[in-house]
């Protein structure tokens, strides 16, 4: 059983009065695709410079591979980073920036060329090394850093935003481009972006962070259907908040819960929530089934959005209830009757 | 009413040009007089070029001059180099603090800061001479430079750095590969003006040269003072051509750099 590839064990971060990172403990596994996704100023940028070197915590420990590297400069670690604004250098060839890392490791002239020549072809870019980074679009400029990390063949490949600046195309063909890239290398990634789709589609694990504290690791779809907390549930896509008053605990993890007015929920959850307990029960729009039995709603806006329709219920004591349902069905208009349900193993429960 | 306001500031500008060309157009002819008086025109000739060139004072001051340019210009990028690289790191106080010494420097007169060089080399006992002048003109060279080199330093990427020393280069190799290459453009127009400032200079020279040779305005003074000679516009002139050569290399060099580095260093691109 190796170590993680990187483990962060209470690492801290202050700038001035501010908490940057609290109290992170961390193990990302090695050969992972790992995202850390949270809102701007949620520390994630600042987790990646620790890992990275470029940031000392001020408390905690880093270690990369097994090896604790807190103390360890940028420049000696065994990570290489994707910066945000990619960071090629101007006065250097696409071949001179994808060799820096190679030539600063004094590895012989045959062995840089060979290396520098399979890393372009690797991202696509076989003929052009001779081009300056101001004569590359956006796209071949990413491809650029990404070769010049992963040419130092990195233990860890950390990626800051590394599509932040591309148009929605570029990005969802690098997403898929990336995530083939990564098994294929077998390197381990740790992504950091602010869009949760993104990190949901490549990665095998998703930390997500909020005011410098970690709120959840796990499986995209765990991390989706079971949020920690209210501000995962939030986070990572739109959610029907139901505040509750737990029951009782039937079976360990299936709750049955009273809602507003009363109303009378059932909901899966963490196991242990004891009765009487405040708690509120998350369903997702997409889960929730319009006219197929169930409480009565009247229809309070519809919208067709393409793919979906976007209709907004008015449940009574419930409250209001979002639903996405496909675009074929039904449509619904304004003030139609109709009747709101979901299954209970949808609903989920959030201390 | 439009055209008259136009038709004025067009007289008001020539005017204006007039006055600060002509005399160059003036020396330009004085230098080609072989009337030695200069009080007609004695017909056209190029003795005086030979007699500057073949005169031993002119020689002397110009290798004076040169060798003060050269090395007040050099330690002027030294300084301005290390003191801008501080001043990244700098906290507010410290920028502040550095901010005043350095303008400072440009705005008070220099017959301040030669007289104050002068009596301090007297008072610890230290001969005037060259050093001294290159002490002197990099008293404000390096305050030009400074302030070239901090602009410049303000719109390099720092995420460069840090992407350098990310791939493995030590702090002194990321500033050899990459702070000092990104700095270059601003070194060649700081280094020019440098140079160029302490090219002309002749107050700081004359306090603080002592009996070493004079750099060469120092020279073409003590030679007006004796007697108007065509032999000193044609000094001048070589100075003009000199400096505008200079310029023209410089530029070509600059051009070339924003070319090389997709940047429009001065000018917009072409293209």
């Amino acid at each position: 059983m190796s170590a993680g590839a990187v483990r962060l064990s209470r690492v801290e971060r202050r700038f001035g009065e501010v908490v940057a990172v609290r109290r992170l403990e961390l193990e990302i596994p090695a050969g992972a695709f790992f995202s850390i996704i949270g809102p701007s100023g949620c520390g994630k940028t600042t987790t990646l410079r620790m890992i990275a070197g470029l940031e000392r915590p001020d408390a905690g420990t880093i270690a990369v591979g097994g090896t604790d590297v807190t103390h360890v400069p940028a420049y000696r670690r065994p990570v290489n980073t994707v910066f945000q604004s990619y960071a090629l250098f101007p006065h250097l060839d696409v071949a001179a920036n994808v060799a820096f890392g190679l030539v600063e490791e004094r590895r012989p002239r045959d062995e840089v060329r060979r290396r520098v020549a399979e890393a372009v072809e690797l991202v696509g870019l076989g003929g052009r090394e001779r081009a300056r980074p101001h004569e590359l679009s956006g796209g071949q400029q990413q491809r650029v850093a990404l070769a010049r990390a992963l040419v130092k063949r990195p233990s860890v490949l950390l990626l800051d935003e590394p599509l932040g600046a591309l148009d929605l195309q570029l990005r969802k063909r690098l997403q898929g481009e990336l995530r083939t890239l990564q098994r294929q290398v077998g390197t381990t990634f740790v992504y950091v972006t602010h869009d949760q789709e993104e990190a949901f589609s490549m990665s095998d694990a998703v930390a997500v962070m909020h005011e410098g504290e970690l709120q959840q690791v796990g499986a995209p779809e765990d991390v989706y259907r079971r949020p920690a907390t209210r501000f995962v549930a939030d986070f990572v896509g739109a959610a029907n908040v139901f505040p509750a008053r737990v029951q009782d605990e039937r079976v360990a993890g299936s709750y049955a819960l009273a809602g507003a007015g009363g109303a009378a929920l059932e909901a899966t959850g963490p196991a242990g929530l004891g009765a009487g307990r405040e708690v509120v029960v998350i369903v997702r729009p997409e889960d929730v089934v319009v006219g197929n039995g169930g409480a009565s709603a009247t229809v309070a806006a519809a919208a067709f959005a393409g793919a979906a329709r976007h209709v907004t219920l008015d449940a009574g004591a419930l409250g209001l209830v979002q639903a996405t349902v496909p675009a074929r069905a039904d449509p619904l208009a304004e003030g139609d009757l109709t009747t709101v349900s979901w299954p209970a193993d949808v609903a989920w429960t959030i201390a | 009413m439009n055209v008259r306001r136009h038709l004025f500031s067009a007289v008001v500008s020539v005017a204006v040009l007039l006055c600060l060309w002509l005399p160059l157009a003036f020396i330009v002819i004085d230098s080609l007089n072989a009337n030695e008086l200069l009080a007609t025109w004695g017909g056209a000739t190029t003795r005086w070029y030979g007699e500057a060139v073949d005169d031993e004072s002119v020689r002397s001051g110009l290798r004076a001059t040169l060798t003060i340019a050269g090395a007040s210009t050099a330690l002027s990028l030294a300084l301005a180099v290390s003191g801008v690289l501080w001043y990244r790191r700098a906290g507010l106080r410290g920028r502040r603090a550095f901010d005043a010494l350095t303008y400072l420097r440009i705005m008070l007169p220099e017959v301040v800061f030669a007289v104050a060089l002068f009596l301090l080399f007297a008072r610890l006992d230290l001969q005037l001479g060259t050093a001294a002048v290159i002490v002197g003109h990099t008293v404000s060279s390096s305050a030009y430079a400074t302030l070239i080199l901090r602009a410049r330093l303000s719109v390099l990427d720092p995420a460069l750095e840090d992407a350098a020393a990310d791939l493995g280069a030590s702090p002194w190799r990321v500033f050899k590969r990459v702070t000092l290459p990104g700095l270059l453009p601003g070194m060649l127009a700081a280094g020019l003006l440098a140079f160029t400032f302490s090219f002309d200079d002749v107050v700081t020279s004359l306090f603080l040269i002592g009996t070493d040779d004079a750099p060469l305005p120092v020279v073409i003074l003590s030679k007006i003072r004796f007697r108007i000679e065509p032999e000193i516009s044609a000094i001048a002139i070589l100075v003009l051509v000199f400096t505008v050569a200079l310029f023209a290399a410089a530029f070509a060099v600059v051009v070339r750099l924003a070319r090389v580095s997709g940047r429009s260093l001065a000018l917009p691109e072409e293209r």
